[in-house]
């Protein structure tokens, strides 16, 4: 499975959270959709430090990553308590193809954060593994939408292998903010990453149209 | 002397080894293990149809060109892993508009283990000597035709037409794996080769040839004893019948014949 969606978190996607106010977040990691499930007593932990000294702000953000995978037949993220100085940012992932897809839903009391519901600082990722043109839309509602062609490169020889390989460290950005993503239409290969940085909208989710047929039909 | 004779020509023998074919109707068998460095399971059905006889004296019956119909399906287990060098992608920073950059770590793909199904009919004419046998089964004569030796089917058109089948096959299954497209053409081409032509042959042959080696078609069949009713009813009452021994040969006449004697007793 490599579909996008960021509702639901699968090997090839991370979702990152910008956390500029200190306070105690806690959140959960579910299988399921989860939008209306509360993360007030989530088992997991992001503890938010002030900055230190006369600068509200860290002098340099740093980033933290949480693996997301399945260990005894649930869905566990690691490590359960991260704790982050403002201004850090929480990356979520999973290494595992069996993982099934997740969402991350946290709240605390300077704010909350959803992986299918990206409203303020957040990051989604796709690592995009086939050929097709994917018509992205926001699943929760707005008209937010775009479009990614992925293309696949010729591969003849060793060198062209070589050259793809070396586009994969090649990421390409689409700025969301408001109502609006830019650019609306980008062109990368197989293999290449998209990545959703919301800077400020009203909780959007990237979803491949192709995923809500079913719904509009019904 | 025998109490009965019966004697058939070549076109009436033929009749009755085309009722024998029908008679025997479709048999399978099916199995698993290796084929190439891959496991798989296979199922075979075949049946028997056509071809005239030859009858040869003193005993053998020659079959020309009777078609051996069978079909074969495989389900070719592949473990990608095996063929596709690890792939993983890399890290990578993007500048962010709202942070200074992000990371994404790098992902390493693990590819799955597909299943290939593959199905395949096909006819071979063969021609094969067989012999007569006559024997009582549990109370019941039998006279069938066994086949002498096991024939030679050539296979490699099959296992050419197959090795193409998965080709086709697996190309589908192989493009719905995210990341794979630059390996798709690597891919096939090392699971085409691995099983290989005799890879095919190695699993064709002793799935197939144990429908044609010892094959026999039965001809006749009659119980040992059988009443025999009188023209007359009233006068003589119903009479047993007992077959003591059947016999068949293939005599030369005027015309082959294919030839039934039986003794009996009351």
């Amino acid at each position: 499975m490599n579909s996008l969606d960021s509702r639901f978190l699968r090997l090839g996607d991370c979702f990152a959270q910008k956390f500029s106010k200190a306070g105690t977040y806690k959140y959960i990691v579910t299988a399921g959709a989860g939008s209306c499930l509360s993360a007030a007593e989530g088992e997991y932990t992001i503890v938010v430090t002030p900055a230190k000294g006369k600068e509200k702000k860290a002098p340099e953000s740093s980033q933290h990553n949480v693996v997301v995978r399945v260990k005894d037949g649930n869905l566990v993220a690691e490590p359960a308590r991260t704790e982050i100085s403002m201004s850090d940012t929480v990356l979520w992932h999973t290494p595992d193809a069996a993982t099934p897809g997740f969402a991350v839903i946290g709240e605390g009391k300077e704010g909350s954060f959803s992986s299918g519901a990206l409203a303020v600082e957040a990051v989604y990722s796709h690592a995009f593994g086939s050929v097709g043109t994917y018509q992205w839309v926001d699943a929760n509602g707005s008209n937010l939408r775009g479009e990614i062609v992925v293309e696949e490169m010729e591969i003849k020889e060793r060198n062209d292998c070589l050259k793809w390989i070396d586009t994969l460290s090649k990421g390409t950005l689409i700025h969301v903010v408001g109502g609006k993503a830019e650019p609306s239409k980008v062109k990368i290969l197989t293999g290449q990453t998209v990545f959703w940085a919301v800077e400020k909208a009203a909780g959007i989710s990237i979803t491949d149209s192709r995923l809500l047929v079913r719904r509009a039909v019904r | 002397m025998p109490d009965i004779t019966v004697a058939v020509d070549q076109s009436a023998a033929t009749t009755l080894l085309h009722d024998a074919e029908t008679a025997l109707g479709t048999q399978s068998t099916s199995g698993g293990g290796s084929l190439g460095p891959f496991s798989a399971s296979w199922n075979a059905s075949a049946s028997f149809s056509g071809g005239v006889i030859d009858l040869l004296p003193p005993n053998i019956i020659q079959i020309t060109n009777c078609n051996f119909n069978y079909s074969v399906g495989f389900s070719i287990s592949v473990d990608l892993n095996a063929i596709l060098p690890s792939f993983c992608l890399p890290q990578i920073c993007i500048p962010i508009p709202f942070d200074g950059s992000i990371c994404t770590p790098k992902i390493c793909i693990s590819w799955p283990t597909i299943t290939i199904p593959v199905s395949y009919s096909d006819t071979i004419q063969f021609t094969a000597d067989f012999s007569l046998v006559a024997h009582l089964v549990a109370g019941t004569w039998l006279v069938d035709v066994v086949i002498d030796g096991i024939p030679a089917l050539d296979l490699t058109p099959a296992a050419v037409a197959i090795l193409a089948a998965i080709e086709l096959a697996v190309t589908p299954i192989l493009l719905a794996i995210p990341f794979i497209g630059p390996f798709l053409a690597l891919a096939v081409d090392a699971i085409l080769t691995a099983i290989g032509i005799a890879g095919l042959l190695g699993v064709l042959g002793p799935l197939l040839t144990p429908f044609v080696a010892g094959l026999t078609f039965n001809i006749y069949k009659q119980p040992q004893v059988f009443p025999v009713l009188p023209n007359v009813p009233p006068i003589d009452p119903e009479v047993d019948i007992n077959l003591d021994l059947i016999q068949a040969a293939v005599v030369a006449s005027d015309k082959n014949e294919l030839v039934l004697t039986a003794n009996i007793s009351a």
